[in-house]
């Protein structure tokens, strides 16, 4: 193995040391090189960007913001007082928050920010306990169920679940979806309308009601566990 | 640029060296070939224990006998060395491995009585190898509770004289970790485990979770997700991961679960701009991952409690000395460095029915808050190396012990690489504050299959610096300055090498390897 390597670097050694000298060629001068610079810094033969690319790439949501967003989204402007705020039941929880990966800064400095299982699970964790509580009779009206009767389904009044699914994606996501746009909101469109359909059926025996706030509470889980809700 | 069209002499050596050089740099240029454990082969299972703080080695893997007020020759402290083992100022106070109460002084009442007659150090059964106090009435030197010392003692491999080429906790910490020096205090690379994790693959052999840490910094640079380390605190943190904080009710959860799997099928345009970086089909695969761990149902093997029917569990606590009589005794065991190993046994052992542990890759922490720089260093340094070192003789003979169900008729050792650490090592001379300070040669102690049991390296008797080493025989080289000196990542590379992986992780640091450790030497 050591007389493998040793030949390895004479051989390399070798190559550069057998390169044409200027001298014993015809093409013995060397060519001059010409530096050409272009505004905008780009290379020579780059064709024109338009638009400056964007400064970074996506990142996850650290402990602190997914806590402060899931206040944020769960919950009213103003929550109602009587009720009291929709938390995950363990928000509180230091050493919960730590298995979680928040810094304590006397062991851990540094937080993992790659959207790993033990993050899925917890988000899992959070979207179950949250949407549980924001589809109660007492909350279902703030946010998940604003614009919506519990009977609406997307068959009985697309229009109400459309507008307000597009509410939601504004809610959760930041994301804007013009009226003409079903598009965006078909994936949580086609979990909601499932998710009521299935627990329609005869084998599941819901009642419209029941189903339709089941559709909702899906609808809330996808949207907690999303891409597009834990990364920006 | 023109196509050459004359074939010369000139060109055909060209042509000829690059070939050929190529060739020779297979390895290089196309990775290694032992990069990944053979398919269709159990998974190599790694243990990885940290002793944080920065460890004594004159209590433990590096000791010299004592003087006990002695001026003979080769006694320590003596003129012509820096090196004072202090043996007569410990005060083991702290807690006792065999009752795991906080009244038997075990050591102090060794010193006082019978550690003189051989100058404060012990043999490890008849390997020769000389350790400090801290193994004292432990499953290494007493007979009563390890019947077979010698077959455990001849399966360690001790490193002595390791450079750690820092003082910072973070940087010996993450250097330990990784296997290459960090960048300023970040970690470098990727943990070892991680890396392992990695060519152990995304089979379902490695467990629900392929890199489980308890409290031990992970890292993963570059290497697939699954392989990262799954960063937990105590056994109640792996419940909470195992299993579903909010369980529901199952029927209402299987339509919502069919909609929600096609949801996550999808991948729109929104989804596609965000994963640039993949970070989009990582949170997916993640999710996957959580909810398929949430469906195994293992949260319920590191569920310790003190009164169980459970007889593989009374076993387990059996073998790990966990005395579950008495509740005091009980929860300071559980919440020690037997708990973690109780917790590293769970882990890695694979179900008899389906075959599949809970995690190949397992990092634990069997010392914590050891950085004694006063007199703490008096009064529990001993003490708390000597609940880690019994321990881990513990978890050794538990592995040597088991048979391995993925490999009938094998113990588990066989398809396990341990490893035991720590930052650096303290001080050979006691500081004025009555404690021990940061020292740079350390050591370290790793087992498994293809590791020869022995004595790496050493220290000089002048002042606890770093001996080089003969790499063939691993014998220290008495002359300063001859031989090679040990690093981390040398030990790194053997520790692979014996598991019959790669080591490219560590190509930067170059590596190299110690046959003096293995069984099978290149």
């Amino acid at each position: 193995m050591r007389a493998r390597v040793l030949m390895t670097v004479l051989l390399v050694a070798l190559v550069p040391a057998c390169k044409k000298s200027a001298s014993d060629g015809s093409s013995g001068s060397s060519t001059p090189v010409t530096v050409t610079t272009t505004d905008g810094g780009l290379p020579p033969d780059h064709p024109p960007i338009d638009v400056p690319p964007t400064s970074r790439g996506p990142r996850r949501l650290d402990v602190d913001q997914l806590m402060a967003t899931v206040n944020a989204v769960a919950n009213p402007e103003t929550p109602n007082p009587d009720a009291g705020p929709v938390t995950w039941g363990y928000s509180t929880s230091t050493s919960m928050l730590k298995t979680m990966g928040k810094p304590d800064f006397i062991y851990v400095t540094d937080e993992d920010l790659t959207p790993s299982t033990l993050y899925m699970k917890f988000a899992g964790d959070i979207a179950n306990d949250v949407c549980g509580k924001m589809v109660s009779s007492v909350h279902r009206g703030e946010v998940i169920m604003k614009d919506v009767a519990a009977t609406d389904t997307l068959e009985s009044n697309p229009t109400a679940v459309k507008a307000h699914m597009r509410w939601l994606y504004l809610k959760f996501f930041g994301r804007y979806v013009p009226d003409s746009d079903d598009t965006t909101i078909q994936p949580l469109l086609t979990v909601f309308d499932s998710v009521v359909t299935a627990q329609k059926s005869p084998d599941a025996g819901m009642s419209t009601t029941n189903a339709v706030v089941e559709g909702w509470r899906a609808v809330c889980i996808a949207a907690f566990t999303s891409p597009d809700f834990h990364l920006y | 640029m023109g196509i050459p069209t004359k074939f010369t002499r000139r060109r055909m050596l060209q042509t000829l060296g690059l070939g050929t050089a190529g060739f020779l740099m297979q390895d290089v240029l196309f990775g290694d070939k032992r990069a990944r454990a053979d398919s269709g082969t159990p998974p190599k299972i790694i243990i990885f224990c940290y002793f944080s703080g920065g460890w004594d080695q004159l209590m433990g893997l590096d000791p010299r006998k004592f003087g006990f007020g002695s001026t003979t020759a080769g006694l320590f402290p003596n003129s012509s060395s820096t090196i004072d083992p202090a043996l007569d100022q410990i005060m083991d106070t702290s807690s006792d491995v065999s009752s795991d109460g906080n009244t038997t002084k075990v050591i102090l009442n060794w010193i006082n009585s019978g550690a003189a007659a051989t100058n404060g150090v012990l043999t490890l059964g008849n390997t020769g190898i000389e350790v400090g106090p801290a193994f004292y009435d432990t499953v290494w030197t007493n007979s009563t509770i390890n019947s077979n010392i010698n077959d455990l003692c001849n399966r360690a491999c001790i490193f002595r004289g390791v450079n750690m080429g820092t003082l910072t906790h973070e940087v010996g910490r993450r250097y330990f970790i990784t296997g290459k020096f960090p960048r300023g205090l970040e970690a470098s690379g990727s943990a070892l485990p991680t890396w392992i994790a990695s060519l152990n693959g995304s089979t379902p052999q490695v467990g629900a979770i392929p890199n489980l840490s308890v409290g031990v910094e992970t890292y993963n640079e570059q290497l697939p997700a699954f392989a990262s380390g799954l960063l937990v605190n105590t056994a109640n943190d792996i419940v909470n991961v195992l299993k579903s904080l909010n369980p529901e009710d199952p029927k209402a959860q299987t339509a919502r679960d069919a909609a929600l799997e096609a949801y996550f099928a999808q991948n729109d345009c929104w989804e596609q701009t965000l994963d640039g970086t993949g970070l989009v089909t990582t949170l997916k695969e993640s999710r996957i991952r959580a909810r398929d761990m949430l469906g195994s149902n293992l949260y319920g093997q590191f569920s310790f409690p003190q009164s169980t029917t459970d007889s593989a569990l009374q076993n387990l606590y059996n073998v790990f000395g966990i005395n579950n009589a008495n509740s005091s005794q009980f929860n300071n065991a559980i919440t020690g460095a037997k708990g973690q190993a109780l917790i590293a046994a769970r882990a890695i052992t694979p179900d008899p029915t389906t075959g599949l542990p809970v995690s190949a890759c397992v990092s634990i922490q069997l010392a914590t808050g050891i950085d004694d720089h006063d007199s703490d260093w008096a009064n529990t340094h001993a003490s708390s190396l000597r609940q880690g070192f019994d321990a881990l003789g513990r978890l050794i003979l538990y592995l040597s012990q088991t048979n391995d169900p993925l490999n009938d008729g094998h113990a588990l050792i066989e398809r396990t690489q341990l490893m035991a650490f720590s930052e650096f090592a303290r001080t050979p001379n006691i500081n004025s504050r009555g404690g021990r300070d940061h020292h740079l040669a350390s050591s370290c102690l790793i087992a498994g299959g293809g590791i020869k049991g022995g004595l790496i390296g050493g220290t000089a008797d002048a002042d606890f610096s770093s001996l080089g080493i003969d790499l063939n025989t691993g014998a220290a080289q008495q002359t300063l300055g001859s031989g090679y000196t040990v690093r981390p990542p040398d030990v790194h590379a053997t520790f692979l090498q014996a598991a019959g992986l790669g080591y490219t992780n560590l190509s930067n640091q170059t590596p190299m390897i110690i046959p003096a450790a293995l069984t099978n030497p290149p």
